[in-house]
């Protein structure tokens, strides 16, 4: 509403100062009349009354832009449509006045007339300019008959007049008053559509800003994440750091001592330092194999640390006797295997193998730990055996197979697919080693693999437990 | 002639039990027991053979075994890095400083040990 009282303002703003200049037209006008000849004297408006006129419709015009201009000011909208309408009515009674006195520009008349309709289409919708136009119509038909009967020698004319002039000209009218109301309706379609139009748009905008501001909002979260995430970051890549460090440092210094107490168990154990008693010498092993398992895990904890960077460059690849190898690691079991009553057992082939490439110490730790396990799993009175193959010897990929094969508690269905598994130990092997990391294969078998060979198993529970090794000979060129 | 070995250890029981395990082996066994004194040592020893620890006080084994290569005497002696260090990349610097073997004390027993300086000396 408030919009449309606006437009209408300006409308009645728009109509004030077109009226300054056809005042002036007007007025001029009214000056040739003067300087017309063939006037009728008594019809004539002298030049002061046109003055007086003309000064007195510009009042009326200064009064109409003061109100206009205080309604613009104070926001008195309401106040609109009256100076609207009293303008329209203004300026009808003021052409109806000039027109009546100057009744020889009969044709004129009705042209002026269609001045105040022309307002009413800007100035109002639908039924101003139909009621203006019908105001206007009488009127010219009141000038023209007045015109007539108010000069005695021209009353006998009146009827002939009243039918031939009075009916066109209400019709004309009629005819104006319907189109003029049709234009105002369009014009103020047409406003309306504009207006509801800016309004969307002013809610798009509105829309889009919000919209914006969320954005920022979100890309200001998106940066403060970022920057706590490279924080974060940062600060878990000190921690791995300072992790490692931890443990390379813990293990390596345990070893020392650990090196110490296995040493010193060997050198008792081997009666160099004088003859054991059978008793001495079992509880003897028992602690050698003790420190043997502490310096196992060590290895394997520092190797698992490690292997968080997992990838192939960190196999030292040196070419090596594999049998010596197994040999120095068998060795360091027959006390183990003794005092259980395993019989120990390496079956090599009958040839020479030739040099294989492999990292001797990490190969060290898989055969140490499937020999322990074998030894560890397998109850009094078993037998542990390992078995080198050296059939693929010759073939395009040549390659040794070691198998150790023990005669213990074995590995269930269920364990099967789990044993590879970092940190994982079957219910069976907890129950006789309580104290393991559940590290050894899962190492042991990312070695073999990282040596290109494989490693895998067969096993019945109760029965015993086959595992199979295969390492190819060479090693790919880097 | 019996053969010199130096042991280079700063960890007190082992260096001895090494050194008192080398001479009941037939070794004629002679001590450093940090960096700085190693090399001096060995020149004026003249070993057959170096069992070098990495892990000294002062300055380090690797130095220890730098600088042995770059002296005349030394140069030649074979030495046997003898640690309880273990990584991939310990094991390569030790190598390429000229090391000829490289043995984790603590997954070795003496007896291994003796073997292959056995081995080695033959």
């Amino acid at each position: 509403m408030l919009e449309s009282a606006k437009e209408s303002l300006y409308a009645n703003l728009w109509v004030i100062r077109a009226r300054w200049y056809y005042i002036c037209a007007v007025l001029f006008l009214g000056f040739l009349a003067n300087f017309d000849q063939s006037r009728e004297a008594g019809h004539v408006l002298s030049a002061q009354v046109m003055l007086i006129l003309f000064a007195l419709s510009l009042l009326c015009n200064l009064f109409f832009y003061l109100e206009a201009r205080a309604i613009e000011k104070h926001g008195f909208f309401g106040r609109v449509k009256f100076l609207s309408v009293s303008q329209i009515a203004v300026e009808l009674v003021f052409l109806t006045g000039i027109m009546f006195a100057v009744a020889e520009f009969k044709t004129i008349v009705p042209v002026l007339f269609f001045i105040p309709i022309i307002e009413s289409i800007v100035l109002f919708d639908r039924v101003g300019p139909a009621v203006v136009s019908f105001v206007s119509g009488v009127l010219v038909n009141m000038i023209l008959i007045l015109g007539v009967l108010l000069v005695p020698e021209k009353q006998s004319d009146f009827w002939p007049l009243f039918l031939t002039n009075t009916a066109p000209i209400t019709i004309v009218y009629m005819i104006i008053g319907f189109f003029a109301s049709f234009l105002a309706h369009l014009l103020k379609g047409r406003g309306q559509v504009l207006m509801a139009q800016t309004v969307e748009q002013a809610g798009h905008v509105k829309e889009l800003e919000n919209l914006n501001k969320q954005l920022e909002q979100k890309a200001g979260e998106l940066y403060a994440k970022d920057v706590e995430l490279t924080l974060a970051n940062q600060r878990l890549q000190t921690l791995e750091a300072a992790k490692s460090k931890f443990i390379a440092v813990t293990t390596h210094q345990l070893r020392t001592p650990l090196a110490a107490v296995k040493w010193t168990f060997d050198l008792v154990i081997k009666e160099q330092l004088g003859p054991l008693t059978p008793d001495q010498k079992e509880f003897l092993q028992k602690g050698y194999q003790s420190a043997q398992r502490i310096i196992t895990i060590v290895n394997q904890l520092l190797n698992a640390g490690s292997f968080d960077k997992t990838d192939e460059e960190q196999m030292n690849f040196v070419q090596v006797q594999f049998t010596e190898l197994l040999s120095s690691v068998v060795f360091e079991f027959t006390n183990q295997s003794e005092s259980k009553n395993i019989k120990l057992e390496v079956l090599m082939p009958s040839k020479n193998l030739p040099l294989i490439t492999l990292d001797p110490e990490k190969v060290r730790m898989v055969l140490e730990n499937l020999i322990d396990n074998a030894i560890k799993y397998t109850p009094k009175n078993g037998a542990v055996t390992i078995t080198v193959d050296d059939a693929k010897i010759n073939t395009v990929n040549p390659s040794i197979d070691v198998v150790v094969a023990d005669t213990g508690i074995g590995i269930g269905p269920e364990d099967q697919k789990k044993i590879f598994q970092k940190f994982y130990r079957a219910a069976n092997a907890v129950q006789i080693e309580p104290d393991g990391t559940g590290l050894g294969l899962f190492i042991g078998r990312d070695i073999i693999i990282k040596h290109h060979g494989a490693m895998w198993f067969v096993s019945e529970p109760g029965k015993g437990t086959k595992f199979y090794l295969t390492l190819p000979i060479n090693q790919p060129k880097q | 002639m019996a053969k010199k070995v130096l042991i280079v250890e700063d960890d007190e029981f082992l260096r001895s039990l090494t050194a008192k395990r080398l001479e009941k082996e037939g070794y004629e066994v002679a001590v450093a027991v940090d960096g700085e004194s190693a090399n001096g040592i060995a020149v004026a020893n003249k070993p057959d053979l170096i069992l070098l620890d990495l892990l000294l006080p002062g300055i380090d084994g690797f130095e220890v075994l730098k600088r042995a290569r770059a002296d005349e005497v030394t140069k030649n002696t074979p030495i046997i890095v003898f640690s309880n260090l273990g990584q991939r990349e310990d094991i390569e610097k030790a190598k390429g400083l000229g090391a000829n073997d490289f043995l984790i004390k603590a997954n070795f027993t003496l007896d291994d040990v003796i073997e292959k300086i056995n081995t080695t000396l033959k």
